[in-house]
C-alpha cells in the first residue's frame, strides 16, 4: 500500500499541485468514518465542516500563489487536553464534556500559525491518568493493529460505535474481546492513545500527546508509530491542561523520526509570558535550532559516534520474550554497524514507581481542585437531584425557586466531582490527597522528591560518568499491546509505565520507535533516552536505527484491523 | 486619613483604652499589664499580628490582569484573567514588581532578603477561590526577619520583631446579600499580590498594636509598597491573642478575623482579652478558635473551632520555579528606597530643630516633608545671587517656624475641613505650587501684606477658583499694606488730634484705648496697614501729646 506518510513529501505533492489539500484532509476524514463514524473511536470530537472548508480553501489558496506555510493543509491530531479555541476541549472527562475554551494552547497556537489543519481532538483516558486510553468518558479507543473479524470486514459488529457528540457512556460495542469469528481487539495505549492510534491508522499525519510518566511513549509503541518526548520546558505547558506539572510534557507521535524532528521545530520555543517553566533550547546558554542539529547530524555522523548504554535495571521479571529479543536484537545489529554499546546500572529505578505515583497523584489533587463547578464545566445541578428524587416520592407542588434554598456549596461540590470524575480519577485525587495531607506529607511525599532526586542522578552519572553514555536503549513498555477488558490487577496496570516514568522524573527527553512486529502480530518498540536538551542527538538516534535494513520497512505495514 | 486626628488620637491614648469596669492598664516597671478590678490580679497580654497588605503594582501577582485592588465601583469580574478564574491549562507567571515591592518592604523593616524563596501552594475550597488553592509561601518566604519601633504615648519606646513577610495571592469576593438564595462572586481582587506581614507575638498592649498597625501603613505608603488604606481592604489585619498571668506559661491563643480598622483591632483586643480573663477567673478554659468582632456590640462572638479547620495540604507550587533575586538587585533597590521615615524625622528634628511633635507631622506624608523642605530654600539662592554676590549669605532660609505654622496649622485645617486626604492632590500649578506659597512668604516677610491677608490669600489658593499668583491676588483685590509711611503719619497724627479725650484718659493709665487708636487706623486702612509702623507712630504722637 502507498502511504503518503511523510510530512516533507505530502507537503512537496502539495507544492508541486499533484495533491489538493481538500483530498488530503477529506480522505482522512473518510477513513476516520470508515466503517462506521469515528471508527476506531480515536477521537473525541472533531473540527466541524465549515471551518474545515475554510481552512482547506485558505490553505491550497497558499499553495496555489506559493505563500504556503510549513505545516499548510498538513491534518494534524491533537490530544483533547489541549485547549483550543472554540473547539471542545474536555480531557475525556465529564466534568469538561461542553467546556470550550475561548484562547488556544500554545501548542495549538503554534500549529495554527504554520497553516496546519487540527483535523480533531483525539480520544484519551480521563485527564491522561491511565495506559490504556479506557478510561475516558467518551469511550475506548481500539487499536488498529487489533486482529479483525475473520469472515467479514468488522462492519457487523461497529454500527453502535459512539461517534463524536454522543457521549453519554462508557460502554461502546467493544465488549468482547474474543468474539466467535475471531475478532480479537487490543488497547491503543495510553493516555494519548487516540493520538497514537490515529497517527497508526493514517487518520491524520501527525497528533500531539502528552507525556506524564509514559502517555506519549507507551501508546507509540502499542501502535506501532515514533512518540517522542523532548526535554522538560521546551515546549510551552501554556493551555496543556495539568495532570501533574512537574512531569507533564507535550510531545509528537509521526510515523518517522524526520516529522517528529519537523514539528519539534515548530513547537520547541520559549513561551515566558505564559509558563514560568519554560525554557530555550540551548548549550551551555547558546540558543540552539532543533532541526538545524538533527540535519547536521544526519549528514555528518554515524552511529560509530555514539555510545549506547543498557540499564541492566531495565531487566524486569515482566518482561516479554518477544520485547526482550528485541532489546537484544538491536544491540547486536548496533554493534554489527560498529556502535559502542555498553552496561549500564541506574540502581534506584525500582523506586521511580511508587514515587511517580506519589508525586503525580499529588500534583494531580492539587491541579484538578479547580474543577468544582463554579465557573465552567459540569456542575451537578438540583434538577439531576430532584429528578431522582420526584422518581421516588409523588409529585406535590410547584415550589418557588426564587425562595427554594439551595442545595449549598459544600454540597454542589461533592456532588459535582463525584458525579464528573471518573473512578480512576477519583482514586488518584484521594491517593494525592493522602500524599500531602499533614500526617503522611514527610512520609510520601518529601520520600518521593528525594527518590525523583536519586533517580535523576542516576542518569546524571551514566551520561557525564566514565562512559560518557550519549543514548540509552530499554525497551518501551514492558509487553505488547494487552486486549480490551482483560482483568488486571490495578498494581499490574501501574507496572506498566515502569520503563518510561524515569525519564519523566528526570526530565530527559525519550522516545519510543517501532521496528518490528512481535509473534503475535503487534507492533514492538525500544524506548531511546538522552541527556537533557540533547534532544537533537536523541533524534539522530532514533532516526539511524528505525532506518537499518531490518527495521526501515515496519512503517510501510498497514494495521490489520484497517486491511 | 485625617491628618490632624491621626496625631491626636495617638496623644490623647486613644489607643490606649481598655478602661471599662472590668480591666485596666497599668505599667509596671516599663512594662504593659493588664489588672483584673474585680480580683485585682495581673495578667499579660500576648498578641501577634498578621498584616495582608496589597500590592502597589499595576498588575496582579501572578496575570497581567488589571490590579484595582479592593476599590469599588468597577463592574464585578470585568478584571479578571484566565489566569485570575483557573481555566484549565493556564500558569500563573509572577510579577516581579510585586516581588520588588516586597524586597522594598523588607528592606524598609530591616529584615533580610532571602535570596532563594518559594511558592507553596494551600488548599481549600471556596466560591472565591478559583483554583482550589492559594499560592503563598510557607517554607521559604521573600523576607525574614525585621522590626518596627514603636513610640508609645507616654514617650516609652517598644520594638516590634518581624517574622517574616510572604508574597501571596488574594481571593476574590463572595457577595451574599443581593440574592435571596444565591452566593455571587466577583474576581476582581483574585490573584491581586498581598504582603503577609507576620510579627512576632511580641504586642503586651491594644496600644501597642494600634501603633504599629499606623506605622506600618505609613511605612507601606511612604516607600510606595501599597496604598494600605484599611478602608478599601488594601490592608487587612488578623490577631492572635492570648492572656497569662506573670510568670506563668503562654495562654491559649485565639484568633481574630477579619478586621477592618485600626480602631476595630484595638477594641476586639481590649474586649476579647476581657472575655478570656473573665473566663479563666471562672476557671473556665480558653478553647483554641476564631472568632469575629463585631463593632456595634463591642464584643467578639466564635466563628469556628481549630478541628472545624482543614488540612491546608501545603506544598511547593509545581508551576513556578524558585525565586532566586541576586544580591544586585537587592543592592539596585536599596539605592532606589531613599529615606525611611524614622531617618527622615531624626534628620528633620535635627536639622531644622523642631519639636518631635512637628516632624511626627511633617513625616504623616512624604510629599509634606518635601513640601516643607523645598518651601526652605526654594528660589533662594538664586535671589541671593541676583541681589547681592555675597556667597557668605547664599544659603538663606525662610522662616521655619511661619512654615510650619501655615504648613501644618492652617493648610491641615484646610484639608481637614474639605475632607481631603491626600495632600499631594492640592499641590499643583492650579492650587498650591511651591512658587505660589513660597511667593506668599516672601510677600508677607517683605511686609507687602500682613500674616492675616497672607492666610486669606493662601485658602483663596486652596480653593482653586483662581489661577493667578499670589501677588496679583493681592494686587487685584487692593490687599497690599500700607507701607507708605507718610500717609500713616498723617492718618496717627490727625486721629490722635482730633481724639484729646481718648488722648488724656490714655495717659492716665487705661490702657484699652490704645487699642481704641490702633482699631481706628486699621478701619481706616482696611486692615492693610502695617501694624507695627502703626505701633511705632502711635507711641510716637501719644508721647508728644504727654504733659
Amino acid at each position: 500500500m502507498n502511504r503518503l506518510t511523510n510530512i516533507t513529501k505530502i507537503r512537496k505533492s502539495l507544492i508541486d499541485g499533484k495533491l489538493k489539500v481538500n483530498d488530503l484532509v477529506l480522505n482522512k476524514i473518510k477513513e476516520i468514518n470508515k466503517g462506521s463514524p469515528n471508527h476506531l473511536n480515536t477521537f473525541i470530537s472533531l473540527q466541524d465542516e465549515k471551518s474545515l472548508e475554510k481552512q482547506i480553501k485558505e490553505s491550497q489558496e497558499r499553495y496555489d500563489n506559493g505563500t504556503n506555510k510549513r505545516l499548510d493543509g498538513i491534518p494534524i491530531g491533537v490530544k483533547d487536553n489541549f485547549s483550543s479555541k472554540n473547539f471542545k476541549t474536555t480531557c475525556g472527562s465529564k466534568i469538561l464534556e461542553n467546556y470550550k475554551p475561548s484562547f488556544d494552547s500554545t501548542v495549538v497556537k503554534l500549529l495554527k500559525e504554520e497553516g496546519a489543519i487540527i483535523i480533531g481532538k483525539t480520544n484519551m483516558d480521563e485527564f491522561s491518568m491511565g495506559s490504556s486510553s479506557t478510561s475516558g468518558n467518551f469511550g475506548k479507543v481500539i487499536n488498529p493493529w487489533s486482529k479483525p473479524n475473520k469472515n467479514n470486514n468488522n462492519n457487523n459488529n461497529n454500527n453502535n460505535n459512539n461517534n463524536n457528540n454522543n457521549n453519554n457512556n462508557n460502554n461502546n460495542n467493544y465488549n468482547n474481546n474474543n468474539n466467535d469469528n475471531g475478532e480479537i481487539l487490543y488497547v491503543a495505549g495510553g493516555s494519548s492513545g487516540g493520538s497514537a492510534a490515529a497517527v497508526a491508522s493514517n487518520y491524520c499525519v501527525a497528533s500531539i500527546g502528552s507525556d506524564t510518566g509514559g502517555s506519549i511513549r507507551q501508546p507509540s509503541s502499542y501502535c506501532g508509530v515514533v512518540g517522542f518526548k523532548p526535554s522538560y520546558g521546551l515546549i510551552s505547558r501554556f493551555g496543556l491542561v495539568a495532570y501533574a506539572s512537574s512531569l507533564d510534557t507535550p510531545g509528537v507521535l509521526t510515523n518517522n523520526v524526520e516529522d517528529a524532528a519537523e514539528l519539534l521545530d515548530i513547537l520547541i520555543k520559549k513561551d515566558q509570558e505564559n509558563d514560568s517553566t519554560s525554557i530555550e533550547f540551548n548549550n551551555n546558554g547558546e540558543k540552539r535550532n532543533i532541526l538545524n542539529e538533527f540535519n547536521e547530524k544526519l549528514k555528518n555522523k554515524n552511529i560509530k559516534d555514539l555510545v549506547f548504554g543498557i540499564p541492566k535495571d531495565y531487566l524486569v521479571k515482566e518482561l516479554d520474550t518477544d520485547i526482550l529479543n528485541l532489546w537484544k536484537e538491536v544491540v547486536e545489529e548496533i554493534e554489527k554497524r560498529g556502535g559502542k554499546v555498553v552496561s549500564v546500572s541506574l540502581p534506584h529505578t525500582r523506586y521511580a514507581l511508587p514515587a511517580y505515583y506519589l508525586l503525580a497523584t499529588s500534583e494531580a489533587s492539587s491541579n484538578l481542585s479547580r474543577f468544582d463547578g463554579v465557573r465552567y464545566g459540569y456542575r451537578f445541578e438540583e434538577e439531576e437531584e430532584e429528578e431522582e428524587e420526584e422518581k421516588k416520592k409523588d409529585e406535590n407542588e410547584n415550589k418557588d425557586d426564587e425562595n427554594k434554598i439551595g442545595m449549598g456549596l459544600k454540597d454542589m461540590y461533592t456532588k459535582t466531582r463525584t458525579n464528573g470524575f471518573g473512578e480512576e480519577v477519583k482514586k488518584r485525587i484521594i491517593l494525592g490527597t493522602m500524599a500531602l495531607s499533614r500526617s503522611s506529607y514527610d512520609n510520601f511525599y518529601t520520600k518521593a522528591q528525594k527518590i525523583r532526586r536519586l533517580v535523576s542522578d542516576d542518569f546524571k552519572n551514566v551520561f557525564q560518568g566514565e562512559n560518557k553514555v550519549d543514548i540509552l536503549i530499554t525497551p518501551t513498555a514492558p509487553s505488547p499491546a494487552f486486549k480490551q477488558n482483560e482483568k488486571m490487577d490495578p498494581i499490574e496496570v501501574y507496572v506498566n509505565d515502569i520503563m518510561t516514568i524515569p525519564s519523566n522524573l528526570a526530565g530527559l527527553p525519550a522516545c519510543s520507535i517501532p521496528l518490528k512486529l512481535s509473534n503475535s502480530n503487534l507492533p514492538i518498540s525500544v524506548q531511546l533516552i538522552s541527556n537533557r536538551l540533547t534532544d537533537d542527538n536523541l533524534l539522530f538516534a532514533a532516526h539511524t536505527i528505525m532506518n537499518f535494513d531490518c527495521y526501515k520497512d515496519f512503517t510501510s505495514l498497514t494495521p490489520n484491523y484497517l486491511k | 486619613m485625617n491628618y490632624l486626628n491621626k496625631i491626636n488620637k495617638i496623644n490623647n491614648k486613644l489607643f490606649y483604652s481598655t478602661s471599662n469596669n472590668q480591666i485596666k492598664n497599668v505599667v509596671i516597671n516599663n512594662k504593659d499589664y493588664l489588672k483584673s478590678l474585680k480580683t485585682n490580679e495581673i495578667w499579660e497580654l500576648t498578641v501577634g499580628i498578621e498584616v495582608h497588605a496589597q500590592t502597589k503594582t499595576k498588575e496582579k501577582l501572578f496575570s497581567n490582569s488589571l490590579n484595582i485592588g479592593s476599590m469599588e465601583g468597577f463592574k464585578a469580574n470585568s478584571r479578571v484573567s484566565y489566569v485570575d478564574a483557573a481555566f484549565p491549562g493556564v500558569l500563573p507567571v509572577l510579577n516581579d514588581k510585586c516581588v520588588e515591592q516586597a524586597i522594598k518592604t523588607g528592606l524598609s523593616i530591616g529584615g533580610m532578603i532571602n535570596r532563594y524563596s518559594f511558592f507553596d501552594r494551600k488548599h481549600y475550597f471556596y466560591q472565591d477561590l478559583p483554583q482550589g488553592y492559594q499560592i503563598t509561601q510557607l517554607s521559604e518566604p521573600i523576607v525574614k526577619g525585621g522590626s518596627i519601633e514603636l513610640e508609645l504615648s507616654d514617650g516609652r519606646q517598644k520594638q516590634i520583631r518581624i517574622s517574616h513577610i510572604q508574597l501571596e495571592q488574594d481571593s476574590g469576593k463572595s457577595i451574599h446579600d443581593l440574592h435571596p438564595t444565591k452566593s455571587l462572586v466577583d474576581l476582581n481582587r483574585a490573584g491581586i499580590g498581598l504582603m503577609e506581614i507576620v510579627s512576632h507575638a511580641d504586642f503586651t498592649s491594644s496600644e501597642q498594636v494600634g501603633c504599629y498597625i499606623q506605622k506600618l501603613q505609613h511605612l507601606l505608603k511612604h516607600i510606595g509598597s501599597s496604598d494600605a488604606n484599611m478602608q478599601f481592604g488594601e490592608m487587612r489585619c488578623d490577631v492572635n491573642i492570648s492572656v497569662h498571668k506573670e510568670n506563668t506559661e503562654f495562654g491559649t491563643r485565639v484568633e481574630l478575623k477579619n478586621m477592618i480598622s485600626a480602631k476595630a483591632i484595638v477594641s476586639s483586643i481590649d474586649s476579647e482579652a476581657i472575655r478570656q480573663i473573665s473566663l479563666l477567673e471562672n476557671n473556665n478554659k480558653i478553647q483554641r478558635e476564631t472568632r469575629g468582632f463585631n463593632q456595634e456590640t463591642g464584643e467578639t462572638y466564635h466563628l469556628r473551632t481549630k478541628e472545624d479547620e482543614v488540612d491546608y495540604r501545603f506544598f511547593p507550587d509545581p508551576d513556578l520555579p524558585p525565586l532566586i533575586i541576586s544580591n544586585e538587585r537587592i543592592e539596585t533597590i536599596k539605592q532606589q528606597l531613599g529615606e525611611l521615615p524614622q531617618d527622615m524625622k531624626k534628620r528633620l528634628i535635627k536639622q531644622y530643630s523642631i519639636t518631635n511633635y512637628d516632624a511626627e507631622l511633617l513625616i504623616q506624608d512624604q510629599s509634606i516633608a518635601k513640601f516643607f523642605e523645598n518651601s526652605i530654600i526654594f528660589n533662594q539662592n538664586q535671589n541671593n545671587n541676583n541681589n547681592n554676590n555675597n556667597n557668605n549669605n547664599n544659603n538663606k532660609q525662610r522662616d521655619i517656624k511661619k512654615i510650619l505654622n501655615f504648613l501644618l496649622r492652617d493648610i491641615f485645617s484646610w484639608l481637614n475641613s474639605n475632607n481631603i486626604q491626600d495632600f499631594n492632590s492640592i499641590i499643583n500649578e492650579n492650587q498650591l505650587s511651591i512658587e505660589k506659597f513660597t511667593q506668599l512668604l516672601d510677600l508677607i516677610e517683605q511686609g507687602y501684606i500682613s500674616t492675616n491677608i497672607g492666610k486669606t490669600i493662601l485658602f483663596q489658593i486652596l480653593n482653586g477658583s483662581d489661577n493667578r499668583s499670589p501677588k496679583d491676588l493681592i494686587d487685584s483685590q487692593g490687599l497690599s499694606q500700607i507701607s507708605d509711611d507718610s500717609l500713616l503719619d498723617q492718618l496717627v497724627q490727625q486721629l490722635v488730634e482730633n481724639h484729646p479725650n481718648e488722648v488724656t484718659e490714655y495717659h492716665q493709665g487705661k490702657q484699652r484705648v490704645y487699642k481704641f487708636f490702633m482699631g481706628e487706623i486699621m478701619k481706616k486702612t482696611k486692615g492693610r496697614s502695617n501694624p507695627e509702623i502703626v505701633n511705632n507712630l502711635l507711641k510716637k504722637y501719644l508721647d508728644l501729646k504727654k504733659k
